[in-house]
């Protein structure tokens, strides 16, 4: 089966650094961030340097295409990259390797206007409207 | 943008220019942070005997030099709206505090800072210690140098950056080689330069309440206890000078712990420490800029990172650090 899907990944809400085989990768976006273990390391790496899903399915035999697949429909999912149309349907759990966090996610996006407690207060101090 | 509605660039420019309005008698400091110049102008005496003392080592002489500024003001806000403020002007970050009522608007397309309180009874006297923290990160990510939620201290010029959520343990570890006579760069923030040195940014340090009672030595220098956790604060800009260091050659980063005996340090992925340092650095200060991640993660590459578990004498925690730092190669023999 071919997957001449293509994948983008400029993104400037997309921080990844990697630490030998080991990858973290942050969403400035969503406000999660991700450890990528070696192998969702290597596709993660030929993502960002493949033009189309069929040119990653070339490099990585293991550990068996529909992993494969699933892994990159989930990084489209996360918002990680983007996909020309999706690779797989249905909900998809993280892949094996790949730890999650959105512990400070809520905090990342929060509104610093709107979305805090204001305790009553309200802001900012909005000035009476003034007579004519 | 909406007809009706304020950009936060024109927010930003109502702030800006109100200070210009109101300020009574403005007063101003040129300081160096970590090599980067932030000019910080108080809207009266009062504000600037709040604010300017505790940078008084960061004080340079002001040539009237082009840098990144912070206006400092407090009392009648704009007659912008609240319900009018539009978030696709990316170039004005905006953070407020509500348990103060405390704004902070930065563009960083100009550099400039405008750090207001409606009530200024209602700063506590905690925040006088690591005060306009969110703008010191932003003027510091402008001229490369990243500031982390870490601490810093070391021996003879030789650095250990400690990191690790709130809790970890690095401010009492930190604080604990303090009371040893080590090196002080931070028990909390400091900062990351690309020439691979760790800066000192604040002159203050903190302990959790059950912790003081284990560093007497250090009470004269306590001048506060924060409201919100209990911390007390130490001046060790004015009490322990000496041991204040602008700077330290980074050589190694530990991930505290904590553990019912002290363990020897054991070597770990770079990785362990990205994802102690950079989520809680994420947390602390906000609208952190790609290029202050990728310094911070650059620096994690540059030197061994090391996970020391401490056990609960936390005065023991010199030692095994210092352990560690000796054991570490030489420049020489790296």
């Amino acid at each position: 089966m071919s997957f001449p899907h293509v994948i983008t990944t400029e993104n400037p809400d997309v921080v990844d650094e990697s630490f030998g085989n080991e990858t973290v990768i942050v969403n400035l976006a969503s406000g999660c961030y991700y450890s990528f273990a070696t192998v969702p390391t290597s596709i993660w790496r030929s993502c960002n340097e493949c033009t189309t899903v069929d040119d990653v399915l070339a490099r990585h035999h293991e550990p068996d295409e529909a992993s494969v697949l699933q892994l990159i429909q989930w990084l489209a999912n996360e918002g990680l990259l983007q996909l020309s149309a999706p690779v797989v349907d249905g909900d998809i759990a993280a892949p094996s390797g790949v730890d999650k966090f959105d512990d400070i996610a809520e905090l990342l996006k929060a509104d610093p206007i709107h979305d805090v407690d204001y305790s009553g207060e309200g802001w900012p101090v909005v000035a009476p409207p003034t007579e004519a | 943008m909406s007809e009706s509605g304020t950009s936060r660039s024109e927010y930003f420019e109502s702030f800006w220019r109100g200070f210009e309005a109101n300020a009574a008698a403005p007063t101003s400091v040129l300081l160096s942070i970590a090599g980067v110049p932030l000019r910080l102008c108080a809207a009266d005496d009062e504000l600037a005997a709040i604010f300017f003392p505790h940078f008084s080592a960061r004080i340079i002489p002001d040539d009237g030099r082009a840098c990144a500024t912070v206006r400092i003001s407090s009392g009648a806000a704009t007659s912008a709206s609240s319900t009018a403020l539009y978030a696709e002007d990316d170039d004005v970050i905006v953070s407020y505090n509500p348990a103060i009522g405390q704004l902070s608007l930065w563009d960083r397309s100009s550099l400039r800072g405008v750090w207001w309180i409606g009530e200024r009874r209602r700063l506590p006297l905690w925040t006088h210690s690591v005060q306009i923290a969110e703008f010191v990160h932003w003027a510091l990510a402008a001229g490369g140098v990243a500031m982390v939620h870490a601490a810093s201290v070391g021996l003879g010029g030789d650095g250990l950056l400690l990191v690790g959520a709130s809790g970890a343990g690095k401010s009492t570890a930190a604080m604990a080689c303090l009371a040893a006579g080590w090196d002080y760069v931070g028990d909390d923030y400091c900062a990351l330069h690309p020439d691979g040195t760790t800066r000192n940014i604040y002159g203050v340090g903190r302990l959790t309440p059950s912790s003081v009672a284990s560093f007497a030595e250090l009470a004269p220098s306590a001048i506060a206890v924060r409201t919100h956790d209990q911390k007390t604060v130490y001046d060790i800009a004015q009490h322990r000078p000496a041991q204040l260091h602008e700077q330290l050659r980074l050589r190694a980063v530990v991930v505290p712990a904590l553990g019912p005996a002290p363990l020897p340090p054991q070597l770990i992925p770079p990785t362990r420490a990205a994802l102690a340092v950079i989520p809680s650095t994420l947390g602390q200060l906000p609208a952190m800029q790609p290029d202050s991640l990728r310094l911070i993660a650059a620096t994690l590459r540059s030197v061994p990172v090391y996970v020391v578990t401490f056990g609960p004498d936390r005065r023991h925690a010199p030692v095994q650090l210092a352990q560690l730092l000796n054991q570490l190669p030489t420049e020489e023999t790296r």
